[in-house]
Order: structure tokens, then C-alpha cells, then sequence
């Protein structure tokens, strides 16, 4: 859903700390693009949609929000936590529905060594945001 | 006939300050018709004897709550009126249950994490009228 994903770039984006953190506004939809620098956020829809239990197109969805860092553990979850300022209990502004809730639900974190020997560390979380008309 | 779902249902609640349709924002809609048995049980029986009495039966609808206080009037406790339902919509020969009814007001039990609902449950108050669309 366009109005989703776009409510969510627009509310990461609006967070001066996270953006300062980035260098930019380095937020990606589903994968960040080739060589894009690190550090960077990515969004992803991860399940769910509409409930069907009541006339008003409710809509109860996850995202997938996580930080990628080549520096440090600590760089991705520092982001990730501003992400999470950003996002937890957030109004979260989508066109056309108001936001019943947009909450953080499960942490994530791993990393990655890509074939030239960089660890990528990455840190997240899960936000189950409800939407309805 | 065939099988349906309950999307297309129609609640209607006329009560002396005009109409409330819960059309918009109902979830589920429950009406338990009863009746009250008598025991004629007497002599040489060996076996219990009853008699039907008075029908009865009570009727609970829950909506997703909207936030206002526009059933607070309608659907307080006491409040007289006549409960309309239709489980399968509107169309032609669709059936159509009515009943005058008494409000015994509403329940509400917020949760934290879910989406707050109200049930608004009545008390069959006279004869229900079983019709059609």
C-alpha cells in the first residue's frame, strides 16, 4: 500500500536526530540502493492487511524497519532506537485513513560478512500499525 | 437461498430521539429469544409436563467505538425503543426482525493494545415481528 509506505518514509524523514545520524535521509524502501553508503534505514512490509471484522476497511499491517551499519553493533541499534522515537506510539499520518495505532512490537538484530570481509551489523524492529477509514 | 456473510447486515436502533444505524461501525450482533416453561407436572405423571409461557429474549450488538458521545443519549440504560435487525441485508425478501425493546445500557472494557469496542445489550419488550424486505 503507496499511502502506507509513503507515511512511513515521511515520518522517519521528519526525524532531525535519525537523519543527522544517517548523513542524509538514507531510507530505503524493501533494499537500499547498489553501493549506497552506510549507515541507512530500510522499510519493508512484512504481513497483514485488512481485517474484514467491521464495515470501515480497517487494515492491520508489519513492517519490517531496520538500521545497516558497517561500523558498529552499537551504530545500527543507536539508529535503530531513533527509528523507534520516530515510529513507536506514533500519529502516524496516511492519507485517506486515520492511524489507530502504530506501535513497536519485536527487536531484531544480526550480522552479515559481505565477500570482501566487512561485518554489516543490523539492528531493527517489527511495528504493527493499524489503519482505518 | 444460499449462504452469506455479515458484511451486509443492517442494525437499527428507534428510540424517541430518532434513529441510530449501526451499519457503519457494528462487529457482531447476538439476539437469544427465550421462552418461559411452566411445570404442569402433577397426579400420576412419570414424567415432567411442562407448558410454554411467555417468549422473551434479549438482544447485545458490538461496534468499534468511535470516540464521541453521540450513543451515550440513545443507548443508555432504560431508554425504550424498537430494535431492528437484518442479518442479511437489504435486499428484496431478505429477512427483517424487529422487537420494542428496553436498553440495558452499554459495556465498554478498554484494552491497552486493542481496538476499544462497545456492546450495547437490550431486553425484548413485546412481541418481535418477524418480515421481509
Amino acid at each position: 500500500m503507496n499511502e502506507l509506505n509513503a507515511a512511513i518514509l515521511s515520518q522517519l524523514s521528519g526525524g532531525t536526530a535519525l537523519i543527522s545520524a544517517l548523513g542524509g535521509t538514507a531510507i530505503y524502501h524493501l533494499q537500499a540502493p547498489d553501493k549506497a553508503v552506510y549507515p541507512y534505514v530500510v522499510y519493508s512490509w512484512q504481513g497483514g492487511g485488512m481485517t474484514n471484522d467491521n464495515p470501515h476497511d480497517d487494515s492491520e499491517t508489519v513492517h519490517f524497519i531496520r538500521a545497516y551499519s558497517a561500523t558498529s553493533a552499537k551504530e545500527a541499534n543507536t539508529i535503530d532506537a531513533l527509528v523507534s522515537a520516530r515510529l513507536h506510539k506514533a500519529a502516524l499520518s496516511v492519507t485517506g485513513y486515520t492511524t489507530v495505532m502504530c506501535w513497536r512490537e519485536d527487536d531484531y538484530e544480526t550480522v552479515e560478512t559481505t565477500s570482501s570481509g566487512v561485518k554489516i551489523y543490523t539492528a531493527g524492529g517489527i511495528y504493527r500499525i493499524r489503519i482505518t477509514k | 437461498m444460499a449462504e452469506y456473510v455479515g458484511k451486509e447486515g443492517k442494525y437499527t436502533w428507534v428510540w424517541s430521539g430518532g434513529t441510530v444505524d449501526f451499519s457503519g461501525d457494528w462487529r457482531s450482533f447476538n439476539y437469544a429469544p427465550t421462552i418461559d416453561v411452566l411445570d404442569a407436572t402433577a397426579g400420576s405423571d412419570a414424567a415432567k409436563v411442562k407448558i410454554a409461557s411467555f417468549k422473551d429474549g434479549t438482544m447485545s450488538l458490538t461496534l468499534v467505538d468511535q470516540g464521541g458521545t453521540a450513543l451515550d443519549a440513545a443507548c443508555a440504560e432504560g431508554v425504550g425503543g424498537t430494535l431492528f435487525w437484518s442479518p442479511a441485508g437489504t435486499a428484496t425478501n431478505s429477512p427483517k426482525y424487529s422487537a420494542p425493546a428496553l436498553c440495558h445500557g452499554q459495556t465498554i472494557n478498554p484494552q491497552y493494545n486493542q481496538v476499544v469496542e462497545r456492546q450495547i445489550n437490550w431486553e425484548q419488550n413485546g412481541a418481535r415481528v418477524d418480515s421481509k424486505w
